[in-house]
């Protein structure tokens, strides 16, 4: 049995070989950061007379506690150099602990003292953790006292102080542990160091390599849900505490518990693969000879297909536009980093170059399994991009347009008023029933651009190919799995039509897409936790609304919103835009995201089109209605430009023919007219009301037609630009400046507008 | 007593060493000879428990020795590049040592500097490699450890250190049954030292014996013999092991006692007769020599 008093005696001995690291670990943790929050503090109270100056002595004292103590909050809570430097001793104590494990000297005097192996290791492991756990502790006590002194040292500042250093205190073990394990898993510290890169980036790299290959390869890949970040590394997992405690200002029992297994589960790998080291692995490459093989596989099968896909896009090849070109340069690179990453892998386990044409079936397995993956994604071998769920398999879906209906606002926002984008709310609040139409709508476009997918890229018409738009669809199983897809759909085919008005005419759609819509939002306006600012617009003109106006409308419009399906949005330019913009005040000492703010704000843009007729009689009734895009009282004049491309084309190939040269020379493309010098524009200007009037009927800006947009609706008309010259009197002239520039609706054009610019010879 | 049964150990595939049973008796002092790569230090580190035989047994005092600290703490191991922590002095080696082995002499560690002439406030890493291993014997001796294991300790020790070491050998044998077990490559550094010696080849041993059994049991007899007669009776006597015939002088090693052969050859008539003692060299080249081998070769070189 082990005596207390032997223990402290084992203890102390090891101490006085590590006293090194300990310096280090003083000086960074007991004297570097208090240093650097002492010279924060000074920082921010340097600015209190310029502040004082400014808004006075009162409002100064409140803002300079506010960043003291959101400043302290930072620098002894969840600060990022606190954990690179808790990390990076964590490696060196680990590695400095154990390094007489790399010595046949040193293990040769340990191993033969009469010391229990399991106590040698827990008297060094204990040591690296006080080594870290000592100075970390008096350094914080260090700073909280500069904090105090400061008046910073209130309870945010605390609370984030005895979070983060719990937080840290796991961290740390995760690290050391996972650098202990890696070096008992090697024989020499440049191996150690390379197996502890391997050990935290594997995961990364491995995820990385397959989010790059699917998105490379596969149509139907979306990387919504997938991430690089691993789920078994301590960086991530602080990260992810740190977020939590900066949103909830609390830490997220899950993770914390996560952080903790992994040390837990890392650490008794470690203690296991101590016991079972023998002691002829000092100086060696790698300790145990059976995981020689598989190491070298799982080191060498990523780096060449990572290689292989640096080397695609070195040489631009695109798989999806052109499966074959290119893709030899592709297999070179993986061929070629699988024999160099084997050959060389052999090498350093021998120590010897001779090693690199050793284990030759090891260097075969890696190809194989590098082909096999390489084919999987290439060929899709598991069928993915053919995938489409039985609706019987499917609970509920989401489905997400990417970008459709832009002018909706700038966040989307749950319940608790956090931002999240379209597709997280879509993934939070749309639940589609009607599954079936989903899913034939995936089949069908699935279908459809298979057909298509090769000659869309290579001869881009939209006319012969169709108009290709792409989306989210979320299939949320009855097995409790959640799968997530892209979409291409073709937005020109009538049966996807007829899809589209099903599935994004319902109200799930409407309720998980459109915040106007939401519950979510109405849950805001009903908290009376924010201060809400309305008004209606058309983007030139805008109409200050009072709250029960916008709430009322904005109740208008979810009845009406029945109305809407794919086809009528589609077929429709907005007639104007509900904006809401809601506002919490925070407290003045409270942080958002570690940064002081007054207030948060979100913005919610509602599109009103002329389907809405209750919407309409409600903007009628109240005045807020607007006819047109401009009051022809706030114009001068209007000038209209129409390019007349027609009569150019016909122009330049009317010169072409009269050229003096030959069917074939003409065919070689020798006459090399662009018609540069061909200016077939004509001008008309109009200034008389009626004339404004009608314009003004047909203009609207880029902003509400936009000719890329998702369900590629109505577009302006090309040929014609529309400049609106604003009254020097009006009001419009101080927000716009003298004009502004506008388009036509294709098909609207006014004809006398058409008749007064057409082209004619000799203008 | 430190017991080997068939022990096996192999590196990576290659058997270092292959089936050693070996015996080591207390109060004696054991030499392991043996070729580089013949397993000495193999045998070595696993009597001290450094290395875990693959199969076979290893007790001290018939315990098993791997990990197991009421055995260590009966063992001492000097490996042949003993280590010392960085830049310590011996002040800090003793205090370390107390610290694991309970027995540790102080008192005699400290004389025993003195007496080598070791500056107990010199960092180590200033010391000559003879000082180590010096350093290391004393650390070793002090220990209070029954079995102390040596590795190539006494390769390259002067002719005074190696009796001062040999000195302090023989009290401590005397006075605590201290059991050295010395391995090395060469012969001659252990014939002075050695009362019990195994010869390692190939990870096998090919003898284990005591040297005075094999002194007392092998003479060298230089004679010239009156007759033909007097000679083949002579001969047919005797358990010639090696018979050299240099013109009328024969140069045997014969096995026996001193007296049994100089009975018989008082039963012939000599005109020159001379026994010779042997070295532990000439006792080894004969006795593999009987069973097969060439010890110059495995030895000598």
């Amino acid at each position: 049995m082990t005596s207390k008093s032997s223990f402290l005696v084992n203890l102390k001995e090891n101490n006085k070989r590590r006293l090194w690291v300990w310096v280090l670990s003083a000086l960074i943790l007991m004297l570097a950061f208090p240093v650097l929050a002492a010279m924060t503090v000074s920082q921010i109270r340097n600015g209190a007379n310029s502040w004082a100056d400014s808004y006075g002595q009162e409002a100064a004292r409140a803002i300079i506690h506010a960043r003291l103590v959101g400043a302290m909050s930072r620098e002894l809570g969840f600060s990022t150099l606190k954990m690179l430097t808790t990390a990076l001793l964590a490696i060196v104590s680990a590695l400095q602990g154990f390094s007489w494990l790399y010595s046949r000297k040193k293990v040769d005097f340990y191993m033969g003292m009469p010391v229990k192996r399991k106590k040698r290791f827990f008297i060094i492991w204990l040591n690296g953790i006080l080594i870290w756990l000592v100075p970390a502790l008096l350094g914080l006590m260090i700073e909280a006292l500069i904090a105090a002194g400061n008046g910073a040292l209130d309870k945010t500042v605390i609370l984030s102080a005895l979070a983060a250093c719990a937080v840290r205190l796991l961290f740390y073990l995760g690290v050391y542990h996972t650098a202990i394990l890696a070096v008992m898993l090697t024989g020499n510290v440049i191996i150690t160091c390379f197996g502890l890169a391997v050990l935290f980036l594997y995961e990364y790299a491995v995820r990385s390599l397959r989010m790059g290959y699917s998105s490379f390869f596969l149509d139907f890949y979306t990387g919504y849900r997938a991430s690089e970040a691993p789920l078994l590394s301590p960086f991530s997992m602080y990260m992810k505490l740190a977020e939590g405690f900066h949103y909830e200002n609390t830490l997220a029992p899950g993770h914390l518990a996560g952080l903790a297994a992994f040390a837990l589960g890392v650490g008794a790998l470690a203690f296991f693969c101590y016991l079972k080291r023998p002691a002829e692995a000092a100086g060696s490459s790698m300790t145990f000879a059976v995981t020689r093989p598989a190491i070298k596989i799982l080191l060498t099968v990523p780096a060449s297909l990572i290689a292989g896909i640096l080397m695609a896009q070195a040489v631009n090849y695109q798989p999806k536009m052109d499966p074959d070109k290119g893709m030899g340069y592709m297999i070179f690179a993986i061929l070629l980093v699988v024999v160099l990453g084997s050959g060389l892998i052999q090498v350093i386990y021998e120590f010897d170059i001779k090693g690199a044409v050793h284990r030759k079936r090891e260097m075969l397995v890696s190809g194989a399994l590098c082909a096999l993956i390489f084919a999987a994604f290439r060929y899709d071998l598991t069928g993915f991009d053919s995938w489409v769920p039985a609706p019987e398999q499917v609970e509920s879906a989401a489905f997400v347009p990417d970008n459709y209906e832009e002018n909706r606002g700038d966040t989307c926002f749950d319940q608790e008023g956090r931002s999240v984008s379209a597709m997280e709310y879509a993934d939070r609040y749309m639940y589609l029933r009607d599954v079936e139409t989903l899913c034939d709508l995936a089949r069908h476009s699935i279908d459809g651009y298979e057909q298509v997918a090769e000659n869309y890229f290579k001869d881009y018409d939209e006319e012969k190919w169709g108009s290709w738009s792409t989306a989210k669809v979320l299939y949320r199983l009855k097995n409790g799995k959640q799968v997530c897809r892209k979409l291409l759909v073709n937005v020109n085919d009538e049966e996807t039509v007829a899809f589209l008005d099903r599935v994004m005419g319902s109200g799930e759609f409407k309720e998980g897409y459109m915040p106007g819509a939401s519950t979510q939002l109405q849950a805001l306006l009903e908290s009376g936790e924010y201060q809400v600012r309305a008004s209606y617009g058309n983007m030139v003109y805008n109409e200050d609304m009072s709250r029960e106006d916008a709430e009322r409308l904005l109740a208008i419009y979810r009845e009406d919103l029945e109305a809407a399906s794919f086809s009528r949005i589609r077929d429709n330019i907005p007639e104007g835009v509900l904006r809401l913009q809601l506002s919490q005040d925070l407290p003045q000492s409270e942080s958002y995201r570690g940064y002081e703010r007054a207030t948060r704000s979100w913005y919610v843009d509602v599109n009103i089109y002329s389907f809405n007729e209750k919407c309409m009689d409600f903007l009628k009734e109240k005045g807020y209605y607007m006819e047109y895009q401009f009051d022809p009282e706030d114009i001068s004049y209007i000038q209209v430009m129409n390019r007349n491309s027609q009569a150019a084309r016909e122009l330049i190939e009317k010169r072409q023919q009269s050229a003096d040269l030959s069917v074939e020379e003409q065919a070689a493309g020798m006459l090399m007219d662009d018609g540069e010098d061909i200016d077939t524009r004509s001008y008309a200007e109009y200034s008389r009301p009626e004339e404004i009037q009608q314009i003004a009927s047909c203009s609207y800006p880029e902003d509400f037609v936009d000719n890329w947009d998702w369900d590629r609706g109505k577009k302006l008309d090309g040929e014609y630009r529309v400049y609106v010259y604003f009254r020097a009197e009006s009001d419009l002239t101080r927000r716009f400046g003298t004009s502004a520039v506008y388009g036509f609706a294709q098909g609207e054009v006014p004809d006398f507008v058409a008749k007064d610019t057409a082209w004619r010879s000799g203008k | 007593m430190i017991e080997m049964k068939n022990v096996t150990r192999s590196y990576d595939g290659v058997k270092a060493v292959d089936d050693v049973s070996v015996t080591i008796r207390e109060n004696t002092v054991f030499g392991l000879i043996g070729t580089n790569g013949a397993g000495k230090s193999t045998v070595l580190r696993m009597i001290a428990g450094v290395l875990r035989p693959e199969s076979g047994e290893i007790t001290v005092d018939n315990m098993p020795v791997f990990d197991n600290m009421k055995a260590k703490r009966n063992l001492y191991f000097i490996a042949d590049e003993p280590y010392f922590f960085a830049n310590c002095n011996a002040v800090d080696m003793q205090k370390y040592l107390t610290g694991v082995y309970p027995e540790f002499a102080v008192t005699d560690f400290y004389n025993y500097l003195m007496n080598f002439g070791l500056d107990k406030k010199r960092k180590v890493n200033t010391y000559s490699k003879g000082m180590k291993k010096q350093l290391a014997l004393i650390c070793g001796v002090c220990s209070g450890a029954r079995y102390l294991l040596c590795d190539e300790t006494f390769d390259g020790l002067d002719p005074v250190m190696r009796q001062g070491i040999k000195s302090i050998f023989a009290s401590e044998i005397e006075r605590r049954g201290m059991t050295p077990v010395i391995a090395s490559h060469n012969l001659r550094e252990l014939e002075d030292i050695c009362d019990h010696v195994g010869l390692l080849h190939k990870g096998g041993v090919l003898l284990s014996r005591d040297l005075e059994d094999m002194k007392c049991n092998i003479q060298k007899v230089q004679c010239v013999f009156k007759t033909a007669e007097d000679e083949s009776k002579a001969i047919s006597a005797l358990d010639i092991m090696k018979n050299e015939k240099r013109g009328s002088l024969n140069v045997l090693t014969v096995r026996g006692s001193k007296a049994e052969i100089l009975a018989i050859f008082a039963t012939v008539n000599t005109i020159f007769f001379e026994a010779l003692p042997l070295s532990l060299e000439e006792i080894f080249i004969s006795e593999t020599e009987v069973v097969g081998y060439d010890v110059k070769k495995l030895i000598l070189g």
